[in-house]
Parts: structure tokens; C-alpha cells; sequence
């Protein structure tokens, strides 16, 4: 796991403890983040992470695993 | 029209072959409808179940809705249960409702036996393999009057017991006659409903659909975590019109996704259940402006509405927005603590009379008791009034504006405070996205709970200019996220609880 994955698994668990530590774990599916915490997690990650998401890359497939906000992390940090 | 059932009826026999209702899985026309209601309603009535509380527990999907009238045609009410509520909750409800039958289907069957107790459960796939008995069911149908009970909804009661509210066909009929005359709705409407089939907003969407043959594209939930899909969603499905809670409104303003796709079929913009922040409101009249805005005001206990203001002009963005007038055939009064009516611009509690008006709640005297009232300015004849436990006054252009909960109504440091205006204050401070105030009794301090991008010292700041200095709250909360209760609103009581 990176240090940035680490992070937002952190971070995620501060909406739910039970999301497990295998990230690539489908959070959406597996009911583990609500759909109004999405607002408020991409709020997260830009303050933690000092970006700002483009509204065009909030779509399911970024934030259903810690994996994939990870790799969407990396394209802003770029 | 009488009853809810001769809306399909009607709307059956002239748009047989129309989608009515459609979700990820399935789409059922208005003809299929009514044959799926009608074989529900033949196993209710086989069973005997006659005038007695049936509940449903499915998926919100169209199978719901005819389970609802099937539950119609057999002449009882439905009380729907979402597959996601929390177990204690559901044991409460069912406590009180004592139901006869669970209806569910072959994927929720095992959980639905599980707090079901001794409470009959069938399944939806067993009741489409009777044979109906088309004029058996007539003759039951024809029994029934509008005064008859079409289902009981239950709200979250404040010591934590939901109460169930009853609500008559007459209701749902004269509710759903104002709002298709008001908005001047057809069969040409494309809803797209957001609101659980448990809360009184999605009856607005159910029973236009039913009367004038509208479709209803349930949107999946999680839709609402990802505004530019939600956004398509509308755009591909050719969504005209939508009646949402402000929650997922301000979402979508939120994450800066209005604008990014091109909806060009919206046209009716309503919301209901909560206060419209007005900054994410005008975020929205920007993006379309051509679009009919419209913010609806109503309990439960009222079917769903009984204000509304079509916003019609430029409003600012710490300005709250009106909650309007009484719709048509629907009384109201603002009483003053002593019962008198007050007609200036002063704080009174909104009461509400008319044919929408629910019967009280459900195997509960006590309560009903408590808040559907004798009309005080007359005692010559019974007339019921319900108390909204809503504080409001009219503004300089005669409209009602929403002040606050009876209830947020607080003395602090001998002063009179809504908690409701400070909110309204600062949800129109620039980097803040929700906010809610509450009291903290026992330390006497106003606590603000927000979530955005401003610090709290900024807030103190700007609020200075807006609210008198005894209205600053004594602590700001930096949050997260905002609790959001089951109804996707902001979740004070958890906020309450917070303060230890």
C-alpha cells in the first residue's frame, strides 16, 4: 500500500470503521461509503491533498476503491 | 374521482402500453400495472385481509408501487418499508402497526422472515400466478369510500418512537388534483424521482404518474454521489421535471457540476422537506434559467404539501426563500401562543385545515391528540386542525416565510431566538456548504455545525454584519461531512447528541 493510500484509507474510515484494509475492496457496491458522503470525501481529499477535482472526474469508477482515488490522486499530483 | 385506484384505472385503459415506472432492472407499463395490482389484490383478498394495515418491503422499483395498489383495489393500506432501514427501526414500526401480511419478494424473503415474527410473509412472484377474479375485486372496490384509509407513513417521532401517519385516499386525491392544476402536469411530464417511497414527497411522483400518465425513472441512489452521471441521467432519460430534497440539490451545486452537462429537456424544478439554502438555489437558476422553480412546503401529516412559492423573483442569497401560500383547497392559519390568529408580520405557529389533512397518527391516541387539534377560533362545530409545530411569518409581500422549528424557537440570554435565521445567515457565507445550529441546553451556547472551505473566525466575521450580536453562536464545529438522516436531511438529533 503507498503512503497515499494509506492516507485515504484513514480518511475513509472516518465516515465508516469497517471499510476493510484490502483496497481494492468495491466500496460503493459493498455499501461501505453512502452516496451523500461523496461530497464531503472529495472535500477530504482535496484539503489533504491540496488539489482540486474536476467535478468531470467524480464519477463511480475514481472513488469506488481506495485504489482508484489513489490513482486519482496521482493524476493531480502530476 | 373518489379513490387513487380510478387513476389507473383511467390512465390504464387510455395509455396501456406507456412505461409508468422504471428503475435499473425493470420497466412497467400503466397496463401491466394495474394487472400486477389487481393479482395482489386478488391474494389479499383470498386471505381475507380486508380494511387492515399490509406492509410492503421491496426494493424501490414499479413491483412497489403496484404491491401499493394492490394493497388499493383490496380495499387496505400499505405502509412501505425500505430494505435498508435499520432493524430496530423496523420493529418499532411493526409494533405498531400490527400488520397482516408482509409482502416482499423471492430476494428480500429470508430477510423480511427475519423480524417478521409471526407476521405472514408472501412473496410478489407467488401473488402473479393467481388467477384474478375481475369481478370479485369490483365488488370489494366498490365498498370503499374516500374517507378509507389508502396507507400510513411513518416519520421519526423526537423521543426516537415513529409515529405512523394516516392518510386517507381523499388525501392523496385532493393533494394530487391541486399539484397537477397548479403545475399544469400532462402525460408529456418525465419525473425523475430522488425521494424514498417511505417519505411523503415521492406521493407527489407516484400519483401524477398514476393520474396522468406521466413516467417515473427512479434514479439509482447512487447517482446522488456523482452529480455530472446524475446530470446525464437526466439529460439521456429526458427528464422534465424533478422534486427533490434540497440535500440533492445542493450536491450537485456543491461539487460544480452544474452547467458541465446540458439538460436541456428540464423544465419543472421543485424541492420540499427541508430549507432551501438560497445560494445553492440561485447556483441553480443561473444554470437554467429558463426553468419553473418552485419550493414546496408541507409535513406528512398533510399528504405532502400544503404551501408553495414559485419563485418569481431575484432573491439574495442571505434572503430565505418563501414557503409562499396555501395551495388551493387547503387552509391555513398562524396562531399566536394564546390560539389568536395573527395576520401581521409577527412569529406565529402555522396550522393547517382541508381535505389533505391525515387522520392522526396510527394506534396512538395520545399523540394525535396532541397535535390535530380543535380549531381554537370557533367551538360550534368539530373542525380538526393540524399544529405543524412550525414557526412562520409573512413578509412584506404577504407571503409566508419559515421561520423555524417551534421547537429551535430558544431563549438565550433573555433573548428570543430562531435558530433557523442564524442558519440562513450563515449558509450564505462564501466556502460554507451546509450548516445547522443547534442549542447546547445544558451549557446554554448556540453551537454551529457547518462543513466548506471557510474557518470559523471568518464566519464570526461576516456573520457580525448579518445577525444581531446575542444571535453569534458561542462555538463553531469544523465538519467533515454533515449526518444526513435516512430522508437524506441534515440530522440534527445526532447533532445534539454530539454535545454530550
Amino acid at each position: 500500500m503507498s503512503e497515499n493510500e494509506q492516507k485515504i484509507l484513514e480518511l475513509l474510515r472516518a465516515y465508516n470503521e469497517d471499510i476493510p484494509a484490502d483496497i481494492t475492496v468495491n466500496l460503493l457496491h459493498g455499501g461501505y461509503i453512502d452516496s451523500f458522503d461523496i461530497v464531503n470525501i472529495v472535500a477530504d481529499l482535496e484539503e489533504n491533498f491540496h488539489i482540486e477535482i474536476d467535478p468531470e472526474d467524480i464519477v463511480p469508477e475514481n472513488f469506488d476503491s481506495v485504489v482508484h482515488m489513489g490513482g486519482l490522486l496521482k493524476k493531480y499530483s502530476r | 374521482m373518489t379513490l387513487v385506484t380510478d387513476y389507473l384505472d383511467k390512465t390504464a385503459a387510455k395509455f396501456p402500453n406507456k412505461v409508468a415506472f422504471a428503475n435499473e432492472k425493470s420497466a412497467m407499463t400503466f397496463g401491466t400495472l394495474r394487472k400486477e395490482s389487481r393479482q395482489i389484490a386478488a391474494g389479499l383478498m383470498e386471505k381475507n385481509i380486508f380494511r387492515r394495515p399490509v406492509v410492503i418491503y421491496l426494493e424501490k422499483s414499479p413491483e412497489c408501487v403496484a404491491a401499493f395498489m394492490g394493497a388499493a383495489y383490496s380495499g387496505n393500506f400499505y405502509t412501505p418499508l425500505d430494505i435498508d432501514m435499520p432493524k430496530a427501526r423496523i420493529e418499532k414500526i411493526l409494533a405498531t402497526l400490527q400488520p397482516e401480511i408482509i409482502i416482499t419478494d423471492g430476494e428480500h424473503y429470508a430477510a423480511a422472515q427475519e423480524f417478521a415474527d409471526n407476521i405472514p410473509v408472501a412473496a410478489y412472484e407467488d401473488f402473479q400466478k393467481l388467477m384474478i377474479d375481475e369481478a370479485a375485486i369490483n365488488t370489494v372496490t366498490e365498498k370503499i369510500t374516500d374517507t378509507d384509509v389508502l396507507y400510513v407513513l411513518f416519520t421519526s417521532g423526537s423521543t426516537g418512537v415513529p409515529k405512523g401517519v394516516i392518510i386517507p385516499h381523499r388525501g392523496v386525491i385532493a393533494y394530487t388534483e391541486w399539484c397537477a392544476e397548479e403545475f399544469a402536469l400532462d402525460e408529456n411530464i418525465v419525473l425523475g424521482n430522488q425521494t424514498p417511497f417511505y417519505f411523503s414527497m415521492s406521493v407527489l411522483d407516484i400519483f401524477q404518474t398514476l393520474r396522468n400518465g406521466c413516467t417515473t425513472y427512479i434514479i439509482p441512489r447512487i447517482l446522488f454521489s456523482f452529480p455530472v452521471k446524475l446530470l446525464q441521467f437526466l439529460s439521456e432519460k429526458n427528464i422534465n421535471m424533478i422534486y427533490w430534497v434540497p440535500s440533492a440539490l445542493c450536491i450537485v451545486a456543491n461539487l460544480k457540476a452544474l452547467g458541465r452537462v446540458e439538460v436541456p429537456s428540464l423544465k419543472r424544478i421543485l424541492f420540499a422537506g427541508e430549507v432551501m439554502p438560497t445560494k445553492q438555489l440561485n447556483m441553480w437558476r443561473k444554470t437554467f434559467p429558463d426553468c419553473l422553480f418552485a419550493d414546496l412546503y408541507g409535513p406528512t401529516e398533510t399528504t405532502d404539501i400544503c404551501a408553495f412559492y414559485k419563485v418569481n423573483r431575484d432573491l439574495a442569497d442571505n434572503e430565505p426563500v418563501p414557503i409562499g401560500k396555501a395551495c388551493h383547497n387547503t387552509g391555513l392559519l398562524v396562531l399566536d401562543e394564546k390560539g389568536r390568529l395573527v395576520e401581521d408580520g409577527r412569529v406565529g405557529e402555522l396550522c393547517v385545515y382541508g381535505s389533505t389533512l391525515a387522520y392522526g397518527y396510527y394506534n396512538n391516541r395520545e399523540k394525535t391528540a396532541a397535535a390535530f387539534v380543535q380549531n381554537p377560533l370557533q367551538d360550534c362545530y368539530s373542525e380538526t386542525i393540524y399544529r405543524t409545530g412550525d414557526l412562520v411569518r409573512y413578509n412584506e409581500h404577504g407571503e409566508l416565510m419559515y421561520v423555524s422549528r417551534k421547537d429551535f424557537q430558544i431563549k438565550h440570554m433573555g433573548h428570543r431566538i430562531e435558530l433557523g435565521e442564524i442558519e440562513t445567515a450563515v449558509s450564505s457565507i462564501a466556502g460554507v456548504e451546509r450548516c445547522a445550529c443547534v442549542y447546547d441546553d445544558r451549557r446554554s451556547k448556540i453551537v454551529l455545525f457547518y462543513t466548506g472551505t471557510v474557518e470559523g473566525h471568518d464566519i464570526s466575521e461576516q456573520l457580525k454584519n448579518m445577525v444581531p450580536e446575542y444571535m453569534l453562536p458561542n462555538r463553531k464545529e469544523k465538519l467533515d461531512s454533515m449526518p444526513i438522516n435516512l430522508n437524506g436531511k441534515i440530522d440534527r438529533v445526532t447533532l445534539k447528541n454530539s454535545l454530550g
